[in-house]
């Protein structure tokens, strides 16, 4: 009856003895697990927040039409654009591959409810209605509407805080705005979304545009929308297009773009540090709670566990015991968490207006983190079993 | 039922034991040497520091020994490896003051975790022999009982149970009946006697309870570190 190790007994044992020992204190299993819960809550919540805002904050780009996108090298995000000029655009139609450009002026203005006087920020898209593609699809169909001077288009998903703008367009064809202090009809509606910029989107043509704003140069452009010919690579023509274009011009995929909007919004501003704070503060209340369950659970047990160990029961038999209990407790608090957040989920992007979106990435990712943060308990409450030394039984 | 042709289950001859070194040293075993054979329920008595948890963490293989020579289960223990040292530990068993039992396991779950340890067991034969060695010790009943519910006198039980389970070669006791009353402190003296000459196992006690000393096959006596 020798000669077995210990470490070689089912990993079932040690797995079952932690789920007896949680079990037998309901009360601290069941602080243990809401621990566990607060800190899935809190981490999943706000990488909601952050995703959202990427999602958010990258929308406009993921919607527009093009290959490749040229902007002035000092545009930090959507909202700080600097313009460059029209002709740099133009001369883009010279390289072989491009087949069609289009340009998006893009500026933040104030929408005043005629109802309550209360100004709300909108995203004002400047583009011209002439162009053979626009900068977003779906507008087609709206072209004559576009060429109307002093007309815009309404964003569909704006904040309701906007008035039942759609509704009144649908029943008597227009709606009377003012705009960053001018007066405009609102002549039709089309489908964008919110970002974190603005509460609501508008569209006018580019003449209306630069009546609207005068400090913004008509010989300039904020944004250089590039389609390029059918089999050509987006690579191949922006390695073209670096050879003819000034240096302060930034040349951009797609992907590059949404990540260089993403990148201004997580490394420029503060809020992707105040979010991943909150990830990390969730998680180290979190670990401070599973630990000091642990710890409390090895310490209540010192004696029987000595006495296991002098019968033959090994130390990393005991480790295994809290491991097994730090993933128990995994297991118990990431389950509730998730569904709490599901729910959670709803009543923010029903106050928000945003979707948030709890995908089975998002899921898994704080899986993960709620795993490593167990398991980190897990790592510093298993010094404690140092204390449990079979020698001392003998008193 | 002495077996002197067999080599003694437990055998220290002139074991000298200190705690610190240098000019710290404190000896607590001079030259103390003791034997134990198959079948004995042997008796160790002694003042308070005359060295006696010394000698039997020693024995009990929980130690490493420094002076002399110690033999357990015919393994020199001076030569013997953490693994080895294990394995001869598994063929012991501990009764200690306490119960020690896991609060959160009930009475045979405490004591199928001595089984656990042996894979050759399967569940089946773990459950029966639990039910076995329970009823053997008078708890057939308490089986699944948790340790707050039972008496000082049964958890006791239940703790010499777990020690027995898997027959061991020899039973190390430490105070065995401090913490019962005389009629529970005599039945768990009882038990323990019972097996030591059913199974042929030996057995160490070290107790200051006289109720006891009858039960003892040889009584044994250490002082400063000496057994005489």
């Amino acid at each position: 009856m020798t000669g077995h190790s210990i470490s070689n007994l089912p990993v079932i044992y040690p797995l079952r003895l932690a789920f007896r020992q949680l079990w037998h204190d309901k009360s601290r299993f069941l602080t243990a697990i809401l621990g566990v819960v607060f800190a899935c809550v809190l981490v999943l919540i706000q990488i909601g927040f952050k995703t959202a805002l990427f999602e958010s904050a990258t929308l406009l780009q993921r919607k527009m039409t093009g290959d490749l996108y040229l902007q002035h090298v000092q545009s930090e995000a959507l909202w700080r654009l600097v313009s460059f000029p029209r002709s740099q655009l133009y001369r883009a139609l010279s390289v072989s591959g491009v087949e069609n450009i289009t340009m998006l002026n893009v500026t933040q203005a104030p929408w005043k409810d005629p109802m309550t006087g209360i100004n709300r920020t909108a995203l004002i898209l400047g583009i011209d209605p002439e162009s053979k593609v626009y900068p977003l699809s779906g507008l087609d169909k709206m072209r004559p509407l576009l060429r109307m001077r002093d007309a815009v288009l309404f964003d569909e998903y704006s904040r309701p805080e906007f008035g039942p703008v759609a509704k009144i367009i649908r029943e008597k064809g227009e709606f009377a705005a003012e705009i960053a202090g001018k007066r405009l009809d609102v002549v039709g509606t089309f489908q964008m979304g919110l970002t974190f910029s603005a509460d609501g989107n508008l569209i006018v043509n580019d003449t209306t545009f630069f009546e609207m704003f005068p400090i913004k140069s008509q010989s300039g452009v904020d944004i250089g929308i590039i389609s390029t010919s059918k089999g050509v690579d987006p690579e191949v023509v922006k390695a073209r297009l670096k050879q003819i274009l000034p240096s302060d011009i930034q040349i951009l995929t797609k992907n590059e773009y949404i990540e260089d909007e993403k990148a201004y919004w997580n490394d420029i501003t503060p809020i992707g540090f105040i979010f991943n704070f909150g990830v990390v503060m969730g998680l180290l209340v979190g670990l401070v709670i599973v630990y000091q369950v642990l710890f409390n659970d090895i310490s209540n047990h010192l004696h029987e566990y000595a006495t296991l160990k002098a019968m033959g029961y090994e130390n990393s038999y005991f480790i295994k015991v809290v491991i097994s209990s730090s993933i128990i407790l995994a297991f118990c608090g990431f389950i509730p968490g998730w569904l709490l957040c599901i729910g959670l989920y709803q009543i923010i992007e029903n106050s928000i207006y945003i979707e948030m979106n709890l995908n089975t990435g998002k899921a898994v990712l704080t899986f993960i983190l709620i795993s490593i943060m167990c398991l980190l308990s897990a790592f510093f409450a298993v010094r404690r079993l140092k204390a449990a030394n079979p020698v001392d039984m003998f008193q | 039922m002495n077996q002197p042709s067999s080599p003694p289950l437990i055998e220290a001859r002139d074991i000298v034991y200190k705690y610190n070194s240098g000019d710290l040293a404190q000896t607590v075993l001079r030259h103390a040497s003791i034997h134990v054979n198959a079948g004995e329920f042997v008796i160790l008595v002694g003042p308070s520091g005359s060295g006696k948890s010394t000698l039997l963490s020693l024995i009990g293989v929980l130690r490493k020994n420094q002076e002399g020579i110690l033999n357990v289960l015919g393994e020199d223990l001076n030569l013997t490896n953490e693994d080895k040292m294990r394995d001869v530990r598994k063929k012991m068993g501990y009764v200690f003051q306490q119960h020690n039992l896991l609060k959160f396991l009930t009475a045979s779950q405490n004591v199928e975790m001595t089984l656990e340890m042996f894979p050759e067991y399967t569940e089946a034969e773990r459950a029966r022999i639990t039910e076995e060695i329970l009823g053997n010790v008078g708890l057939g009943d308490y089986r699944n009982s948790y340790p707050a519910q039972l008496s000082v006198g049964q958890k006791q039980r239940v703790a010499i149970a777990r020690s027995l389970v898997h027959r061991p070669q020899i039973i190390l006791a430490d105070e065995p009946t401090a913490s019962l009353d005389s009629k529970s402190g005599l039945h768990v003296v009882q038990i323990l006697h019972d097996m030591v000459k059913n199974m042929g196992c030996g057995a160490l006690v070290v107790t200051h309870d006289h109720r006891i000393f009858d039960y003892a096959d040889r009584i044994l006596h250490i002082e400063d570190g000496v057994v005489s």
